[in-house]
């Protein structure tokens, strides 16, 4: 039985993408995806995504441009971002842009699990989203 | 049956690994198995996979003398690894080297499909090494009564 919801997968790696999508898809949650920031923020505009996984060692600082993007929408329009991080490396996130992050490697179940969860919440708070799903 | 991905299998409980390979067999992919580290570094070193599943609890440290061995050998490999671990341990697993995790008991459909669509949208190496064929060749062959398996 599906969850009934969007959510956009950001990777610039093409297996990364694939192994997301096809686990998320399997768990009925309706998946798009976008392989670097300019993609991303185009289907961002689009509207209704309730969740985002947001690579953030794109190249060329791409997740900067697109959590911008994400600060210039309402706040009650803005998805849940997770953000997937590698590497010892940190760095200051926006708490009201990024809801939470989670390392390489991914732990396929407790990803899903996360989705699952914020989709519950946006399903609840996210108007943008409700509006999507009605029409 | 050449071009297909090829997919090495690493794990040393007898049944687990008989199981992924039947799983993975029936895929399009070409499908290795090794069941000690000793053969899972001899696979690398004499073929190129796309993607690479290991049990993190192979005996004696396996899993991490693996990865030591796999850095050597394999230096600009851009194999993608998934790891098989059981919750109850808690292991270290290498982010550069490893891209994702799944659980035992392990979800067969869900593995299998993860491996096949993660193998097949890895590009093959530009100058690939000569391997024998796949296990999973020379068992259809078997199969079809054309030739018997080593």
């Amino acid at each position: 039985m599906g969850h009934d919801t969007r959510l956009l997968v950001v990777h610039d790696e093409d297996a990364i993408r694939a192994l997301l999508l096809t686990v998320l898809r399997r768990r009925g949650f309706q998946v798009d995806t976008a392989g670097n920031a300019a993609e991303a923020v185009e289907k961002l505009r689009g509207g209704g995504y309730a969740v985002v996984l947001l690579d953030l060692m794109m190249p060329t600082a791409g997740d900067d441009d697109f959590l911008e993007e994400i600060e210039r929408l309402a706040a009650a329009e803005r998805p849940a971002v997770i953000a997937l991080t590698a590497g010892p490396r940190t760095r200051y996130l926006d708490p009201d842009l990024v809801a939470g992050t989670i390392r390489k490697p991914f732990d396929i179940e407790l990803l899903a699990d996360v989705v699952a969860q914020l989709l519950r919440k946006g399903g609840q708070g996210n108007r943008q989203w409700q509006m999507n799903q009605e029409s | 049956m050449a071009n297909e991905p090829r997919v090495l299998i690493i794990e040393d409980h007898d049944a687990l690994r008989a199981m992924l390979f039947a799983i993975l067999r029936h895929q399009p992919l070409a499908v290795d198995t090794a069941a000690t580290l000793s053969a899972a570094l001899e696979r690398i070193s004499t073929c190129d996979y796309a993607l690479i599943l290991i049990d993190m609890s192979l005996a004696s440290d396996g899993a991490e003398k693996f990865f030591d061995g796999f850095r050597r050998i394999r230096p600009e490999s851009t194999s993608f690894i998934i790891a098989v671990r059981d919750p109850k341990h808690d292991v270290f697993i290498d982010p550069d080297l490893v891209s994702a995790v799944v659980n035992k008991p392990l979800e067969i459909d869900t593995l299998a499909e993860v491996v096949r669509e993660c193998a097949a949208v890895i590009p093959p190496p530009d100058e690939p090494l000569p391997c024998p064929p796949a296990e999973s060749e020379v068992r259809d062959r078997f199969d079809r009564g054309s030739e018997l398996p080593n």
